[in-house]
């Protein structure tokens, strides 16, 4: 299996004067693309980055971003993105869990890390995208701008060839209290983005929007598959994706043909996209997954977009397999729960809580094994060993799995079902939250007793976050004052959008908190 | 009664993404200070819905007019004005 920096070289010597990346009014060709992420890792390879060193990206969606992450592939290092819109506390707990050894960001968060690293910051080199000199005072990494490292040489770094070497950490909420780090080789990246490119036919003819957050698994498709096909990546402006109508008419104009986007982003386009006033006869594909996504909502959708073939996808952050099921119309009765055809060598086993296989028709939780697995999580060698296990399929027969939480049923004709999940994991606009993390935010504020979080339906977005909070005796501090609390730790989606107040929480029999009453109630 | 302006940068100042940010004048933009972000658009345009009794057309929530408390603010007043 190659490694990621292979596919640009590659792309890049095929189809160099084809657009890569459309932004705004900037365009970025395959040559281009591949001359700018050649300068970004001589630049970090200059400052000392070397391979397996972890870089972290921190900065809003732009051509700079993607270029970062391609001259970091290059460089060696693997990339760490983290949520742009998260606070610089969130991006500090990361940097030191995984010892980041570079950053890049834009120039106009400069006084946001001096302030949160002070004088421990892991970097020791920040690259920034931005126009302007750097605010004093000098922190105590090297600092270099944009146009820096434009000046860098486009001649190719050394190539490094061991596609079992680390490519990134994804972070994703850790049921533990902080967040955790998915740990992911340049094999299981290649190998994901192989089976997309081939399973949904993309070539160079096809025109992709970047709507999903660098941060977030998912984005690996426009990234890794959408260079592998020589497509052309329309990211969206930050400055654009809140507004649904807006999105869409820019797709239209794009005239853009495949669409990988969450439930809730489709659910957004129906609610206030205007789409039965735009020409989408380009489009020929939407793939959709990481939450549920209302069969009533589907098919609303399939009747205004008749000729698109529509596909729900399953991926964990952890199993980076992108299962595919297409849904057939006409949608009178539209199956969005199916998990479909993968790559081959990924396996789906159905077990049970003694981690054998159950019989077709049970339910049990879904594990998955083949090259789609993680490394592991980065750093927590006893949680990778709780979900990742050898498991004995036969008297002879083993495979390494990893559990994924979700509950699954297998039907005697072959199909696999999504029933829920296993845990108190959930999701938020298709984030993966666990509401553990949150409830310790809370509880770490000084007048917070306990807390319990919960996700409530919500007609515009699938699910809310809601809080139930009893305060310690003689607190009274407000809604307004714990969401702030929340804000300065967790990124915008983790927060609250309400907190109720309780003298105290239902418990169950055995002590712990009785959360579907609380729900009910 | 409070005015339209301070209706709505009351509400935008307890967005969870408003963080540091406690003071915001009529002009400044929404965006510099990424303050808007999907849910806080959808949450924008229901709040003022129903504060001031108002439907905000589909092709209108667009970046023009959620650039500031100002534009914010005219638009609320176009869409009372269709009602009234």
């Amino acid at each position: 299996m190659p490694t990621l920096p292979s596919f640009l070289t590659a792309t890049a010597s095929r189809h160099g004067a084809r657009p890569a990346l459309i932004m705004d009014d900037r365009v970025l060709t395959y040559a281009e693309l591949d001359a700018s992420a050649n300068r970004v890792a001589n630049s970090l390879i200059r400052h000392g980055v070397r391979g397996g060193d972890r870089v972290a990206l921190w900065m809003p969606k732009s051509l700079e971003a993607i270029t970062s992450i391609w001259g970091v592939l290059k460089a060696g290092a693997a990339f760490v993105p983290v949520d742009p819109a998260a606070p610089v506390a969130r991006l500090a707990t990361i940097a030191r869990d995984c010892e980041i050894r570079a950053l890049v960001s834009a120039l106009d968060r400069a006084d946001d890390l001096r302030d949160a690293f002070g004088t421990s910051a892991p970097m020791r080199t920040v690259l920034y995208a931005g126009d302007g000199p750097i605010p004093p005072p000098a922190p105590r990494w090297v600092s270099q701008r944009w146009n820096e490292v434009e000046a860098e040489s486009a001649q190719p770094p050394p190539l490094h060839s061991d596609d079992a070497g680390l490519a990134a950490v994804q972070y994703t909420s850790g049921s533990g209290g902080t967040p955790k780090g998915v740990a992911v080789s340049h094999r299981t990246f290649a190998g994901q983005a192989e089976w997309t490119v081939t399973s949904l036919g993309l070539s160079t003819e096809d025109r992709i929007p970047g709507y999903t957050p660098l941060s977030g698994a998912m984005s690996t498709f426009e990234i890794f598959a959408g260079v592998l096909a020589g497509a052309t990546v329309y990211p969206v402006p930050p400055r654009l994706a809140p507004f649904p109508a807006a999105v869409a008419k820019s797709w239209s104009d794009q005239r853009i043909t495949v669409i990988y986007v969450v439930p809730s982003v489709l659910q957004m386009l129906l609610n206030r996209g205007n789409l039965g006033a735009l020409d989408f006869s380009a489009l020929r594909i939407i793939v959709t997954g990481g939450e549920h996504l209302p069969a009533q909502r589907l098919g609303e959708l399939m009747r205004l977009l008749p000729r698109v073939r529509f596909i729900i996808s399953y991926a964990r952050t952890e199993a980076k397999l992108r299962t595919l099921h297409e849904v057939k119309f006409p949608p009178e009765d539209i199956d969005t729960r199916t998990i479909g055809k993968t790559a081959a060598g990924s396996g789906l086993l159905v077990l049970g809580e003694d981690e054998k296989p159950v019989a077709d028709g049970a339910i049990g939780e879904l594990w998955i094994s083949g090259p789609c697995l993680m490394l592991g999580y980065h750093g927590l060698p006893e949680m990778t060993a709780e979900v990742m296990r050898t498991i004995r399929l036969g008297r002879s027969e083993s495979v390494l799995a990893c559990r994924t939480g979700d509950l699954v049923r297998r039907h005697a004709s072959g199909r696999l079902e999504l029933i829920g999940r296993a845990d108190e994991q959930i999701k938020v606009r298709g984030y993966r939250v666990e509401t553990a993390e949150i409830e310790s935010a809370l509880c770490r504020h000084p007048a917070v007793h306990a807390a319990v979080v919960l996700a409530v339906p919500d007609p515009e977005t699938g699910n809310r976050l809601k809080a139930v909070v009893v305060l310690k005796d003689g607190s009274d501090d407000g809604e307004q004052t714990l969401r702030n609390h929340c804000a300065t730790e967790l990124p915008p989606y983790m927060v609250p959008e309400t907190i109720e107040f309780r003298a105290s929480l239902p418990l169950m029999s055995n002590g712990k908190v009785d959360r579907r009453r609380l729900r009910e109630s | 009664m409070k005015s339209i302006e301070g209706a709505i940068r009351e509400f935008l100042l307890q967005l969870p993404t408003a963080r540091k940010i406690r003071e915001l004048k009529r002009g400044d933009s929404l965006f510099q200070r990424g303050l808007l972000d999907s849910m806080g658009v959808i949450r924008t345009v229901a709040f003022c819905e129903e504060t001031f009794g108002i439907e905000i057309r589909d092709e209108e929530v667009i970046p023009e007019n959620f650039e500031s408390v100002r534009a914010l603010s005219r638009l609320i007043k176009r869409a009372q004005s269709r009602s009234g």
